[in-house]
């Protein structure tokens, strides 16, 4: 059948319209070189017909995807360590572009999902960092009055340098009439404050009932 | 005879008709079906070699002739084609249209001045 003829049976086709065509020149006078130049002339390119058969017996894309691989592999083994280098230097690089993108993705995820879920963390209010007095500049009652007349934030969180003061909702349960009332308190200094700050796992100072704060000692 | 000058290419898509024509008169092998086009056609067309076999192989692919080799009058071995029942019925069809065709073309052209 011809979708399985082989390129060797098309190629001997072709070798014996070379010879019949010959053939016919040398019975017409040539010499027999003459006859084979004339005939090969006569026909055209030998090759591009072979190459139109062997298109035509087969899907193409897989046969230069085969060929495409045989080379690279062929292309690889020749300098082994220079491949195996080279296959290193991109793992490595892979490996570190995608962690640090990992890295940056979590920590927008996790400061955009703070932002809109801990209702702990909605305002900063920071004293100057370095100032002998800096401590000083913002009691803790002074918080209670922030947070008391609070209108604009639903929270807000205050670092002094050394310790974190959170005025407002640390958990907002209940709704309308019935909510209750934010909470205020004074949080130790959080040991992981570089890595990110997480509310719910700081310890809370509760409030005196005579309306002082229970600080830490220093 | 005609010369060198005087010799035109084939029209894209005749290539077909031609083969199925020369073979209603028996199995005959790739060489023998260029010669004799050119030499019915008193050396006027030009079949060339390279684009023949593509073509008969399409021709095969079609179940339009059928193939096998055998041995040529001066004891050459070479692959013969022959027409099928399909290929005489589709030389039928092509003829009727190209017929067609040469005539309405000729009408447009007008008589030879």
């Amino acid at each position: 059948m011809w979708w399985n003829r082989k390129q060797r049976d098309f190629n001997a086709e072709i070798e014996a319209h070379l010879q019949l065509e010959a053939d016919q020149f040398r019975a017409g006078g040539l010499t027999p070189d003459e006859a084979d130049a004339a005939a090969r002339r006569d026909f055209g390119n030998r090759t591009l017909a072979e190459e139109r058969f062997y298109e035509s017996q087969r899907w193409m894309f897989f046969d230069t995807l085969v060929r495409d691989v045989r080379f690279a592999a062929r292309v690889l083994m020749k300098d082994a360590s220079f491949s195996l280098l080279a296959i290193l230097g991109l793992a490595l690089g892979i490996g570190l572009s995608t962690t640090i993108f990992a890295l940056i993705n979590t920590a927008i995820h996790i400061r955009s999902a703070m932002g809109e879920t801990d209702p702990g963390y909605v305002g900063i209010v920071r004293t100057e960092k370095g100032h002998p007095r800096a401590e000083a500049r913002l009691s803790y009652p002074d918080y209670v009055y922030f947070q008391s007349r609070a209108t604009v934030f639903r929270d807000i969180k205050a670092e002094s340098g050394r310790y974190l003061f959170i005025l407002g909702s640390l958990s907002s349960r209940g709704s309308g009439p019935r909510r209750r009332r934010p909470r205020a308190g004074l949080i130790r200094r959080i040991s992981c404050r570089r890595r990110g700050f997480d509310p719910r796992s700081a310890e809370l100072f509760r409030r005196r009932r005579s309306g002082s704060a229970d600080l830490p000692s220093r | 005879m005609a010369t060198q000058d005087d010799r035109i290419s084939l029209l894209q898509g005749t290539l077909d008709l031609l083969i199925l024509r020369t073979l209603i008169f028996g199995a005959q092998h790739g060489q023998g079906v260029a010669r004799a086009i050119q030499q019915q056609s008193e050396d006027v067309l030009i079949v060339d070699h390279g684009t023949l076999y593509p073509a008969l192989q399409r021709l095969e692919g079609k179940g339009w002739i059928a193939a096998e080799w055998g041995l040529s009058e001066n004891n050459r071995r070479a692959r013969f084609y022959k027409l099928t029942a399909a290929g005489k019925k589709q030389l039928t069809q092509e003829t009727s249209q190209w017929r067609k065709m040469a005539a309405a073309i000729g009408r447009v052209l007008g008589p030879e001045s």
